[in-house]
Protein backbone atom coordinates (compact mmCIF):
# COMPACT_ATOMS: atom_id res chain seq x y z
CA UNK A 1 0.00 0.00 0.00
CA UNK A 2 1.65 2.75 -1.07
CA UNK A 3 0.11 5.28 0.94
CA UNK A 4 -0.30 3.56 4.26
CA UNK A 5 2.08 5.10 7.36
CA UNK A 6 5.06 4.13 7.18
CA UNK A 7 4.18 2.35 10.92
CA UNK A 8 2.28 -0.81 8.85
CA UNK A 9 5.75 -1.67 6.88
CA UNK A 10 8.17 -4.16 9.16
CA UNK A 11 10.77 -1.97 10.90
CA UNK A 12 13.76 -2.07 9.38
CA UNK A 13 16.56 -4.53 11.20
CA UNK A 14 19.14 -3.46 13.07
CA UNK A 15 17.51 -0.47 13.96
CA UNK A 16 17.45 -0.09 17.81
CA UNK A 17 14.69 2.62 18.22
CA UNK A 18 10.62 2.44 17.07
CA UNK A 19 7.77 3.20 17.65
CA UNK A 20 5.30 1.58 20.05
CA UNK A 21 3.23 -0.71 17.48
CA UNK A 22 -0.03 -0.90 19.86
CA UNK A 23 -2.68 1.67 20.58
CA UNK A 24 -0.61 4.22 19.18
CA UNK A 25 -2.58 4.96 16.02
CA UNK A 26 -1.40 8.15 14.28
CA UNK A 27 -1.61 10.75 10.78
CA UNK A 28 0.93 13.09 8.99
CA UNK A 29 -1.79 16.05 8.37
CA UNK A 30 -0.19 18.86 6.51
CA UNK A 31 3.80 18.38 7.47
CA UNK A 32 3.11 18.04 11.27
CA UNK A 33 1.84 14.73 12.48
CA UNK A 34 -1.07 13.74 15.01
CA UNK A 35 -1.43 10.92 17.74
CA UNK A 36 -3.44 9.40 20.03
CA UNK A 37 -1.71 7.13 22.44
CA UNK A 38 -5.24 4.55 23.45
CA UNK A 39 -3.68 3.68 27.04
CA UNK A 40 -3.67 6.71 28.40
CA UNK A 41 -5.89 8.48 25.86
CA UNK A 42 -3.30 11.78 25.24
CA UNK A 43 -3.35 13.73 22.33
CA UNK A 44 -0.20 14.66 20.69
CA UNK A 45 0.92 16.73 17.54
CA UNK A 46 4.13 17.36 16.32
CA UNK A 47 5.81 19.77 14.71
CA UNK A 48 7.16 19.55 11.40
CA UNK A 49 10.75 18.75 12.29
CA UNK A 50 9.30 16.10 14.54
CA UNK A 51 7.47 14.66 12.51
CA UNK A 52 10.03 13.50 10.40
CA UNK A 53 11.78 12.06 13.12
CA UNK A 54 8.65 10.61 14.29
CA UNK A 55 8.01 8.77 10.54
CA UNK A 56 11.58 7.37 11.31
CA UNK A 57 10.74 6.40 14.35
CA UNK A 58 7.78 4.35 12.63
CA UNK A 59 10.04 2.29 10.78
CA UNK A 60 12.60 1.52 13.19
CA UNK A 61 15.61 3.66 13.15
CA UNK A 62 18.94 5.21 15.16
CA UNK A 63 19.93 7.82 17.20
CA UNK A 64 22.48 9.11 14.44
CA UNK A 65 19.96 8.52 11.73
CA UNK A 66 17.64 10.68 13.58
CA UNK A 67 21.05 13.52 13.58
CA UNK A 68 21.60 13.14 10.20
CA UNK A 69 17.63 13.86 9.29
CA UNK A 70 18.05 17.35 11.57
CA UNK A 71 21.16 18.14 9.56
CA UNK A 72 20.46 17.39 6.29
CA UNK A 73 16.18 17.77 5.85
CA UNK A 74 16.26 20.83 8.49
CA UNK A 75 19.69 22.68 8.27
CA UNK A 76 20.65 22.40 11.56
CA UNK A 77 23.96 22.45 13.25
CA UNK A 78 25.29 19.23 14.82
CA UNK A 79 25.06 19.92 18.26
CA UNK A 80 22.20 21.42 17.97
CA UNK A 81 20.41 18.44 15.93
CA UNK A 82 22.03 16.14 18.50
CA UNK A 83 20.42 17.98 21.96
CA UNK A 84 17.21 17.80 20.09
CA UNK A 85 16.79 14.31 18.86
CA UNK A 86 17.98 13.38 22.88
CA UNK A 87 15.12 15.57 24.38
CA UNK A 88 12.71 14.61 21.28
CA UNK A 89 13.91 10.78 22.38
CA UNK A 90 13.24 11.32 26.38
CA UNK A 91 9.94 12.96 25.77
CA UNK A 92 8.52 9.54 24.08
CA UNK A 93 10.09 7.63 26.77
CA UNK A 94 8.20 9.86 29.24
CA UNK A 95 5.05 9.31 27.50
CA UNK A 96 5.92 5.67 26.82
CA UNK A 97 5.98 5.34 23.04
CA UNK A 98 9.15 3.43 22.49
CA UNK A 99 9.07 0.11 21.83
CA UNK A 100 10.94 -2.28 24.43
CA UNK B 1 5.63 17.41 20.87
CA UNK B 2 2.40 18.80 22.37
CA UNK B 3 -0.40 17.32 23.85
CA UNK B 4 -3.36 16.93 26.17
CA UNK B 5 -4.30 14.73 28.64
CA UNK B 6 -8.29 13.94 28.09
CA UNK B 7 -8.45 17.24 26.44
CA UNK B 8 -10.75 18.41 23.79
CA UNK B 9 -7.95 18.60 20.51
CA UNK B 10 -8.20 21.82 19.16
CA UNK B 11 -11.54 21.95 16.49
CA UNK B 12 -9.66 21.70 13.40
CA UNK B 13 -7.92 18.39 14.18
CA UNK B 14 -11.23 16.91 15.95
CA UNK B 15 -12.50 14.85 12.69
CA UNK B 16 -8.26 13.11 12.24
CA UNK B 17 -8.19 12.18 16.07
CA UNK B 18 -11.64 10.91 15.69
CA UNK B 19 -10.50 8.43 13.15
CA UNK B 20 -7.44 7.80 15.60
CA UNK B 21 -10.31 6.87 18.26
CA UNK B 22 -11.64 4.62 15.63
CA UNK B 23 -8.45 2.55 15.10
CA UNK B 24 -7.98 2.12 18.85
CA UNK B 25 -12.20 0.56 18.55
CA UNK B 26 -11.14 -1.31 15.56
CA UNK B 27 -7.83 -3.10 17.06
CA UNK B 28 -9.66 -3.57 20.08
CA UNK B 29 -12.78 -5.21 18.67
CA UNK B 30 -10.77 -7.28 15.92
CA UNK B 31 -8.62 -8.49 18.72
CA UNK B 32 -11.43 -9.68 20.38
CA UNK B 33 -13.36 -11.15 17.39
CA UNK B 34 -9.82 -13.28 16.96
CA UNK B 35 -9.49 -14.44 20.01
CA UNK B 36 -13.01 -16.01 20.00
CA UNK B 37 -11.81 -17.46 16.37
CA UNK B 38 -14.58 -15.29 14.39
CA UNK B 39 -12.64 -14.12 11.03
CA UNK B 40 -13.64 -11.20 9.98
CA UNK B 41 -12.66 -8.65 6.86
CA UNK B 42 -12.12 -4.82 7.54
CA UNK B 43 -14.09 -2.66 4.83
CA UNK B 44 -13.74 0.67 4.06
CA UNK B 45 -12.59 3.27 7.23
CA UNK B 46 -9.15 3.17 7.23
CA UNK B 47 -8.52 0.91 4.24
CA UNK B 48 -9.94 3.14 1.61
CA UNK B 49 -7.93 6.54 4.32
CA UNK B 50 -4.40 4.76 3.92
CA UNK B 51 -4.83 3.76 0.04
CA UNK B 52 -6.03 6.62 -1.78
CA UNK B 53 -5.80 9.56 0.91
CA UNK B 54 -1.66 10.55 0.24
CA UNK B 55 0.01 11.52 3.79
CA UNK B 56 -0.76 14.35 4.76
CA UNK B 57 -4.76 14.73 3.70
CA UNK B 58 -7.47 13.39 5.73
CA UNK B 59 -10.32 11.30 5.21
CA UNK B 60 -12.26 11.23 8.77
CA UNK B 61 -14.60 8.29 9.29
CA UNK B 62 -16.85 7.39 12.65
CA UNK B 63 -16.94 3.51 12.84
CA UNK B 64 -16.04 0.33 12.21
CA UNK B 65 -17.28 -1.12 9.37
CA UNK B 66 -16.60 -5.79 10.01
CA UNK B 67 -17.72 -8.36 7.60
CA UNK B 68 -18.36 -11.88 8.92
CA UNK B 69 -19.27 -15.21 7.67
CA UNK B 70 -22.83 -16.17 8.46
CA UNK B 71 -21.23 -19.31 9.77
CA UNK B 72 -19.78 -17.04 12.17
CA UNK B 73 -22.24 -14.55 12.74
CA UNK B 74 -23.35 -15.62 16.38
CA UNK B 75 -19.72 -15.90 18.03
CA UNK B 76 -19.36 -12.37 16.10
CA UNK B 77 -22.34 -11.42 18.03
CA UNK B 78 -21.28 -12.90 21.52
CA UNK B 79 -17.84 -11.07 21.21
CA UNK B 80 -19.27 -7.88 20.65
CA UNK B 81 -21.78 -8.02 23.34
CA UNK B 82 -18.48 -8.80 25.64
CA UNK B 83 -17.11 -5.58 24.78
CA UNK B 84 -20.44 -3.96 26.00
CA UNK B 85 -21.73 -3.16 22.74
CA UNK B 86 -25.62 -3.13 22.46
CA UNK B 87 -27.26 -3.91 18.82
CA UNK B 88 -29.37 -0.76 17.65
CA UNK B 89 -31.77 -2.83 15.19
CA UNK B 90 -33.26 -6.13 14.62
CA UNK B 91 -34.51 -7.62 11.40
CA UNK B 92 -38.18 -6.80 12.94
CA UNK B 93 -37.89 -3.08 13.27
CA UNK B 94 -37.30 -2.90 8.99
CA UNK B 95 -39.85 -5.01 7.89
CA UNK B 96 -40.02 -5.34 3.95
CA UNK B 97 -36.02 -4.34 4.14
CA UNK B 98 -33.47 -6.95 5.00
CA UNK B 99 -30.10 -4.36 6.28
CA UNK B 100 -26.49 -5.46 4.43
CA UNK B 101 -25.36 -4.52 8.03
CA UNK B 102 -26.55 -3.70 11.55
CA UNK B 103 -24.93 -1.26 14.02
CA UNK B 104 -23.62 -1.57 17.38
CA UNK B 105 -23.05 0.90 19.88
CA UNK B 106 -21.12 0.89 23.33
CA UNK B 107 -22.70 3.33 25.23
CA UNK B 108 -19.44 3.88 27.37
CA UNK B 109 -18.23 5.65 24.96
CA UNK B 110 -19.94 5.92 21.79
CA UNK B 111 -17.86 3.49 19.62
CA UNK B 112 -20.30 2.01 16.99
CA UNK B 113 -19.53 -1.13 14.82
CA UNK B 114 -21.15 -1.90 11.70
CA UNK B 115 -21.53 -5.70 11.03
CA UNK B 116 -22.31 -6.94 8.01
CA UNK B 117 -23.76 -9.75 6.64
CA UNK B 118 -23.63 -8.29 3.03
CA UNK B 119 -23.00 -5.64 1.21
CA UNK B 120 -25.19 -3.24 -0.36
CA UNK B 121 -25.72 -3.94 -3.92
CA UNK B 122 -25.07 -7.58 -3.78
CA UNK B 123 -27.96 -9.81 -5.13
CA UNK B 124 -26.16 -13.61 -3.87
CA UNK B 125 -26.49 -15.14 -0.39
CA UNK B 126 -24.30 -14.03 2.11
CA UNK B 127 -22.40 -17.40 2.46
CA UNK B 128 -21.65 -16.62 -1.06
CA UNK B 129 -20.87 -13.45 -0.63
CA UNK B 130 -18.07 -14.51 2.04
CA UNK B 131 -16.65 -17.24 0.12
CA UNK B 132 -16.05 -14.35 -2.76
CA UNK B 133 -14.54 -11.95 -0.30
CA UNK B 134 -12.42 -14.14 1.92
CA UNK B 135 -10.39 -15.16 -1.46
CA UNK B 136 -10.01 -11.31 -1.71
CA UNK B 137 -8.40 -10.33 0.95
CA UNK B 138 -5.09 -9.07 2.19
CA UNK B 139 -3.06 -8.37 5.75
CA UNK B 140 -4.20 -5.03 7.18
CA UNK B 141 -2.65 -3.56 10.32
CA UNK B 142 -4.29 -1.30 12.49
CA UNK B 143 -2.40 -0.32 16.08
CA UNK B 144 -0.30 -3.49 16.19
CA UNK B 145 -3.36 -5.74 15.26
CA UNK B 146 -3.32 -8.11 11.91
CA UNK B 147 -6.68 -7.17 10.27
CA UNK B 148 -7.87 -8.70 6.86
CA UNK B 149 -8.81 -5.80 4.15
CA UNK B 150 -10.20 -6.46 0.40
CA UNK B 151 -7.79 -6.32 -1.83
CA UNK B 152 -7.31 -3.35 -4.12
CA UNK B 153 -9.99 -4.84 -7.09
CA UNK B 154 -12.07 -5.82 -4.14
CA UNK B 155 -12.16 -2.37 -2.43
CA UNK B 156 -12.90 -0.62 -6.01
CA UNK B 157 -15.59 -2.53 -6.74
CA UNK B 158 -17.02 -1.81 -3.05
CA UNK B 159 -15.89 2.10 -3.06
CA UNK B 160 -18.67 1.98 -6.52
CA UNK B 161 -21.16 0.25 -4.73
CA UNK B 162 -21.16 2.58 -2.10
CA UNK B 163 -21.40 5.25 -4.06
CA UNK B 164 -24.51 3.66 -5.92
CA UNK B 165 -26.03 3.08 -2.00
CA UNK B 166 -25.78 6.85 -0.78
CA UNK B 167 -25.94 8.46 -4.12
CA UNK B 168 -24.59 11.56 -6.11
CA UNK B 169 -25.65 14.15 -3.54
CA UNK B 170 -23.34 12.22 -0.91
CA UNK B 171 -19.67 14.03 -0.85
CA UNK B 172 -17.29 11.24 0.64
CA UNK B 173 -18.68 8.15 -1.42
CA UNK B 174 -18.07 10.08 -4.59
CA UNK B 175 -15.07 11.46 -3.22
CA UNK B 176 -13.76 8.00 -2.79
CA UNK B 177 -15.05 6.92 -5.93
CA UNK B 178 -13.29 10.11 -8.02
CA UNK B 179 -9.78 9.11 -6.17
CA UNK B 180 -10.30 5.34 -6.68
CA UNK B 181 -10.75 6.33 -10.54
CA UNK B 182 -7.63 8.39 -10.87
CA UNK B 183 -5.70 5.73 -8.91
CA UNK B 184 -6.83 2.13 -9.69
CA UNK B 185 -5.60 0.95 -13.41
CA UNK B 186 -8.34 -0.27 -15.55
CA UNK B 187 -7.19 -4.13 -15.63
CA UNK B 188 -7.85 -3.84 -12.09
CA UNK B 189 -11.29 -2.79 -12.66
CA UNK B 190 -12.00 -5.25 -14.90
CA UNK B 191 -11.54 -7.57 -12.04
CA UNK B 192 -13.35 -5.53 -9.74
CA UNK B 193 -16.45 -5.81 -12.12
CA UNK B 194 -16.32 -9.61 -12.67
CA UNK B 195 -16.00 -10.07 -8.55
CA UNK B 196 -19.60 -7.84 -9.10
CA UNK B 197 -21.00 -10.21 -11.42
CA UNK B 198 -19.79 -12.96 -9.42
CA UNK B 199 -22.13 -11.54 -6.72
CA UNK B 200 -24.87 -10.34 -8.64
CA UNK B 201 -24.14 -7.07 -7.94
CA UNK B 202 -23.57 -5.88 -12.01
CA UNK B 203 -26.30 -3.69 -11.92
CA UNK B 204 -25.57 -1.41 -8.52
CA UNK B 205 -21.42 -1.56 -9.81
CA UNK B 206 -22.17 -0.23 -12.83
CA UNK B 207 -24.62 2.95 -11.57
CA UNK B 208 -22.09 3.64 -9.11
CA UNK B 209 -19.36 4.20 -11.81
CA UNK B 210 -21.93 6.17 -14.14
CA UNK B 211 -22.42 8.58 -11.07
CA UNK B 212 -18.83 10.53 -12.64
CA UNK B 213 -18.06 11.54 -16.08
CA UNK B 214 -14.87 8.78 -15.81
CA UNK B 215 -16.90 5.67 -13.98
CA UNK B 216 -19.23 6.13 -16.87
CA UNK B 217 -16.48 6.15 -19.56
CA UNK B 218 -15.05 3.14 -17.77
CA UNK B 219 -17.93 1.09 -17.40
CA UNK B 220 -18.97 1.62 -21.44
CA UNK B 221 -15.20 0.82 -21.70
CA UNK B 222 -15.90 -2.55 -19.67
CA UNK B 223 -19.16 -2.67 -21.39
CA UNK B 224 -21.32 -2.79 -18.20
CA UNK B 225 -24.80 -3.37 -18.36
CA UNK B 226 -26.88 -0.72 -18.61
CA UNK B 227 -29.67 -2.08 -16.84
CA UNK B 228 -31.00 -1.13 -13.45
CA UNK B 229 -33.31 -1.51 -10.99
CA UNK B 230 -35.47 0.78 -9.35
CA UNK B 231 -34.59 0.93 -5.87
CA UNK B 232 -30.92 0.79 -7.20
CA UNK B 233 -31.50 4.25 -8.81
CA UNK B 234 -33.76 5.71 -6.35
CA UNK B 235 -30.52 4.62 -3.67
CA UNK B 236 -27.62 6.31 -6.50
CA UNK B 237 -30.34 9.79 -6.37
CA UNK B 238 -30.29 10.09 -3.01
CA UNK B 239 -33.75 10.11 -2.63
CA UNK B 240 -35.90 12.59 -0.02
CA UNK B 241 -37.03 10.56 3.18
CA UNK B 242 -39.72 7.95 2.40
CA UNK B 243 -38.80 7.23 -0.76
CA UNK B 244 -36.99 4.36 0.09
CA UNK B 245 -39.70 3.10 2.30
CA UNK B 246 -41.87 3.47 -0.52
CA UNK B 247 -40.05 0.97 -2.90
CA UNK B 248 -39.61 -1.48 -0.09
CA UNK B 249 -43.59 -1.20 0.49
CA UNK B 250 -43.89 -1.75 -3.35
CA UNK B 251 -41.66 -4.75 -3.33
CA UNK B 252 -44.00 -6.65 -0.56
CA UNK B 253 -45.85 -9.87 -1.62
CA UNK B 254 -49.02 -9.76 -0.41
CA UNK B 255 -51.30 -7.58 1.47
CA UNK B 256 -50.10 -9.36 4.89
CA UNK B 257 -46.15 -7.97 4.29
CA UNK B 258 -47.84 -4.82 2.52
CA UNK B 259 -49.45 -4.36 5.87
CA UNK B 260 -47.04 -4.98 8.36
CA UNK B 261 -44.70 -2.78 6.57
CA UNK B 262 -47.16 0.00 6.62
CA UNK B 263 -48.17 -0.53 9.93
CA UNK B 264 -44.07 0.12 10.84
CA UNK B 265 -44.01 3.01 8.35
CA UNK B 266 -46.62 4.85 10.88
CA UNK B 267 -45.86 3.11 13.77
CA UNK B 268 -42.09 2.20 13.90
CA UNK B 269 -40.43 -0.08 16.79
CA UNK B 270 -39.16 2.46 20.34
CA UNK B 271 -35.81 0.95 19.06
CA UNK B 272 -36.48 2.35 15.62
CA UNK B 273 -38.09 5.79 16.87
CA UNK B 274 -35.12 5.72 18.85
CA UNK B 275 -32.28 6.23 16.22
CA UNK B 276 -34.40 8.08 13.47
CA UNK B 277 -35.86 10.41 15.91
CA UNK B 278 -33.99 12.96 18.61
CA UNK B 279 -37.59 13.23 20.69
CA UNK B 280 -37.95 9.88 20.90
CA UNK B 281 -35.02 9.59 23.00
CA UNK B 282 -36.00 12.56 25.34
CA UNK B 283 -37.32 9.51 27.83
CA UNK B 284 -41.42 8.52 27.61
CA UNK B 285 -42.99 11.79 26.99
CA UNK B 286 -40.56 12.52 24.04
CA UNK B 287 -41.20 8.93 22.55
CA UNK B 288 -44.99 9.78 23.54
CA UNK B 289 -44.63 12.72 21.36
CA UNK B 290 -42.48 11.59 18.86
CA UNK B 291 -45.06 8.94 18.25
CA UNK B 292 -47.88 11.19 17.49
CA UNK B 293 -45.98 13.40 15.54
CA UNK B 294 -45.40 10.36 13.03
CA UNK B 295 -48.39 10.28 10.92
CA UNK B 296 -47.92 14.23 10.07
CA UNK B 297 -44.18 13.41 9.38
CA UNK B 298 -45.17 10.36 6.97
CA UNK B 299 -47.70 12.45 5.23
CA UNK B 300 -45.94 15.07 4.85
CA UNK B 301 -42.98 13.21 3.02
CA UNK B 302 -45.38 11.66 1.01
CA UNK B 303 -45.73 13.54 -2.59
CA UNK B 304 -41.73 14.25 -2.42
CA UNK B 305 -41.10 10.63 -1.87
CA UNK B 306 -43.49 9.33 -4.34
CA UNK B 307 -42.23 12.00 -7.16
CA UNK B 308 -38.65 10.83 -6.45
CA UNK B 309 -39.79 7.02 -6.67
CA UNK B 310 -41.89 7.70 -9.97
CA UNK B 311 -39.20 9.63 -11.18
CA UNK B 312 -36.70 6.61 -11.25
CA UNK B 313 -38.81 4.15 -12.69
CA UNK B 314 -38.37 0.61 -13.30
CA UNK B 315 -35.84 -2.17 -15.24
CA UNK B 316 -35.03 -0.17 -18.43
CA UNK B 317 -31.87 -0.26 -20.92
CA UNK B 318 -30.06 3.29 -19.92
CA UNK B 319 -29.80 4.83 -17.09
CA UNK B 320 -30.71 8.25 -17.01
CA UNK B 321 -28.10 10.07 -15.09
CA UNK B 322 -28.22 13.61 -16.21
CA UNK B 323 -29.37 15.36 -13.60
CA UNK B 324 -26.97 13.65 -11.27
CA UNK B 325 -23.78 12.75 -12.59
CA UNK B 326 -20.95 14.87 -11.88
Amino acid sequence: MPNAPRSQRAPQPGRALRLRDADLPWRAVEGEVVALDGRSSVYLSVNQSGAALWEALAEGTDREHLVEILTGRFARGRESATGEVDRFLTELRAHGLLAG
Amino acid sequence: MRGGMDAEPPAAAQAVFGSLRVDLEIAEVIGAMQAAGVQSILLKGPTIARWLYPLGETRPYVDCDLLVSPSQSSAAQAALRALEFSRLLNEGDTPGWRRPAHPWRRASDGATVDLHRSLAGVQTDDRQLWQALASHCEPFAVCGVQARALTPAARAMHIALHAAQHGAATAQPLGDLQRALRAVPEDLWREAANLAARLQAEEAFAVGLRLLDDGAALATRLQLTERASRETLLAASTPPAGAMGLEHLMQCRGWRERTRVTVRMFAPTPRLMRCVSPLARRGRVGMSLAYLYRPFLVFSRLPSAVWAWRRCGGRRPGFDSSNSRR
